[in-house]
């Protein structure tokens, strides 16, 4: 089980980081968390579904939990993430620029969208899920997810075109 | 829509998953927990939640429950006097024939009481 989480460990940052809306102490702490509930079993993987969508699955309730416990938790964390060494890799600056400038598009233009339609485009294009799979991670029909697919994919189009043409 | 412009979504996102993942901490720093499960800590804030939610009913109770009767002053004259002034429907049966004359009967003092004088004359079988 922990080689599981192990393995999927940089797609289920990224996505608790979309679950948190970019807040990266919240996500470090919903990973901690929902890895806890995988591996002493209170978050139990029945088999029905594939691992990554169970797992996606606790990652999105449990950052719901901890929104709501986060006016409890945030000074700490912020102490505790100011403490911390950071470990960055070496990356070409030219290209980080380029490549974080459009990031950044994106995360402004996902952030204009319903928690929903960006819920959804985050596991199909981020996360690589079927839109199936994406409907079980968010305990929606597959109907509602394709509509949230469709619509998101859409108004997300329109975002990034006006943003481009400033 | 055309696929071109899937791909560019999908080119996106992908960007911005690698920047994340990039920035990921260690598996093994979230797995060995940098704080203990939040339970703990959850309970350890739970009396004070449960004390503020307590102070909170309280103190809305208080402004809600509407207050009792106005015990201002003037009031509670006018209820005292309306009780001095009450009489039972039946005190007229304690009125009874003959109850006045306690109220008539006169005081008594040394000089309202004339008592005979002594006789000096022996009696009538002390005679020789």
């Amino acid at each position: 089980m922990e080689a599981a989480l192990a393995a999927l460990h940089a797609e289920s940052f990224s996505w608790a980081l979309a679950c948190c809306r970019r807040d990266r102490f919240l996500a470090e702490e919903v990973l901690q968390v929902a890895y806890v509930k995988v591996l002493d079993g209170s978050a139990r993987f029945d088999g029905r579904s594939g691992f990554k969508t169970f797992l996606f699955g606790v990652i999105r309730r449990t950052a719901m939990e901890q929104r709501r416990a986060r006016w409890l938790s945030s000074r700490r964390l912020l102490l505790w993430f100011n403490s911390r060494p950071e470990s960055q890799k070496p990356v070409d600056p030219e290209t980080a620029s380029l490549r974080s400038e459009r990031a950044r598009a994106l995360s402004v233009a996902l952030e204009r969208l319903s928690g929903r339609q960006r819920e959804v485009l985050q596991l199909v294009f981020s996360q690589d899920l079927t839109i199936e799979q994406a409907a079980s991670v968010l305990g929606i029909s597959t109907g509602s997810a394709r509509q949230h697919y469709e619509r998101g994919k859409a108004r997300l189009r329109e975002l990034l075109a006006s943003e481009a043409n400033r | 829509m055309s696929g071109s412009d899937d791909r560019d979504l999908r080119e996106r996102f992908a960007e911005l998953r690698d920047e994340d993942a990039g920035s990921a901490p260690s598996f093994s720093g979230v797995r060995r927990g940098r704080a203990t499960s939040t339970s703990p800590r959850r309970l350890r804030f739970a009396p004070v939640a449960a004390l503020s939610i307590a102070a909170i009913l309280t103190a809305g109770a208080l402004v809600v429950v509407p207050r009792g009767p106005d015990r201002s002053i003037e009031a509670a004259i006018a209820q005292a006097r309306s009780i001095s002034s009450w009489t039972a429907p039946t005190d007229a049966w304690l009125t009874l024939s003959g109850f006045e004359i306690p109220d008539s009967v006169p005081s008594l003092t040394p000089s309202s009481v004339t008592l005979p004088e002594a006789s000096t004359t022996t009696p009538p079988g002390d005679a020789p």
